[in-house]
């Protein structure tokens, strides 16, 4: 009867304590989505940007050969 | 029966909750991917920067480019100049070179018209706006008075000229000598300076066209009719081989 009364005292705090861990794991996970989301974006702008670059290195590289041929 | 029920609510209640391990792994995971993400856009503002460094680089080796090429072209007007007028020709501190570029110059002031049809249309690139324009001024254009070699213009071009090619300078201001630590004289009122051609045509051509001024100051001094004598000397430059100073006056 003791264990019964004890663990009817008990169990509702352990499981408010639960139920608060389970909201702020919801918008951890949306914000974890949000991240994922922004880095696939931000990878996609550093590859973009990266072949930018290649192609600036390759033209000068085409220009400095330009002067030395000449 | 009650008590079981009871349990059962107990742990339909516990299926909301989420245990303080679990928790702590997805805070782990948002920092982490923060991280990255921070990383991934210093890494892009780092190839932005670049980028810029590199587009100045190139349109500096697309300029010096399109000096070459059209060196190369007006290389086929390496011919001496031959003119009627006397005053140049009987000019004793010219060189050739030189009185050809006092020679071409008369030559695009009196006949503007004239020397569009030779030697602009044949060279004319219709992409570039400055040969566009130089091509509208000249066939409109009224002709000027011809101008006139001056030994005082031509002291201080040829002073500027000399210097600036023994330093590899590139402008108009007049540079105290380390050596000497004298100064070249201003006897000028408009100045322009050509660099990367040694042939008359070549000079003329490269201030009449003007490229990559926006202002054209240089087609406008020598097309200018507020001018009656002009100094003109051609240098060795350590940088461009040649450069040519004009001190209107």
């Amino acid at each position: 009867m003791k264990l019964l009364i004890s663990s009817l005292i008990l169990l509702p705090i352990l499981q408010g304590c639960g139920v608060y861990n389970y909201h702020k794991a919801r918008k951890l996970k949306e914000e974890l989505t949000l991240e994922q989301k922004r880095n696939s974006r931000l990878i996609k702008k550093r590859d973009d940007e990266y072949s930018k670059l290649q192609v600036l290195k390759d033209s000068i590289r085409f220009y400095k050969d330009f002067f030395k041929t000449k | 029966m009650r008590i079981l029920f009871f349990i059962a609510n107990i742990m339909l209640m516990f299926t909301h909750c989420v245990s303080r391990q679990e928790l702590a792994s997805i805070q782990q995971q948002v920092a982490e991917i923060k991280d990255e993400n921070y990383s991934v856009k210093t890494e892009t503002k780092g190839y932005i920067d670049s980028q810029k460094i590199l587009k100045d680089t190139l349109n500096k080796l697309k300029s010096n480019i399109s000096r070459v090429s059209y060196k190369k072209k007006t290389e086929v007007f390496q011919q001496h100049f031959i003119s009627d007028s006397m005053k140049i020709e009987r000019c004793s501190f010219a060189t050739r070179d030189e009185k050809d570029t006092y020679h071409y110059l008369n030559y695009a002031r009196t006949k503007p018209r004239e020397f569009c049809e030779k030697f602009v249309i044949p060279y004319w690139d219709k992409k570039n706006s400055y040969h566009n324009s130089l091509v509208k001024t000249m066939m409109k254009m009224e002709p000027v008075n011809p101008i006139f070699p001056d030994f005082q213009c031509y002291q201080s071009a040829w002073c500027h000229a000399l210097r600036s090619g023994k330093t590899g300078y590139t402008g108009h201001a007049r540079n105290i000598d380390p050596k000497t630590r004298s100064k070249c004289n201003s006897h000028f009122m408009g100045e322009c300076c050509s660099y990367g051609h040694e042939t008359g045509l070549g000079i003329i051509l490269q201030l009449l066209i003007d490229d990559g001024v926006p202002s054209l100051g240089h087609r406008k001094i020598c097309l200018s009719p507020g001018y009656s004598v002009v100094g003109i000397s051609i240098q060795p430059h350590s940088v461009w081989d040649y450069n040519c100073v004009l001190d209107f006056m």
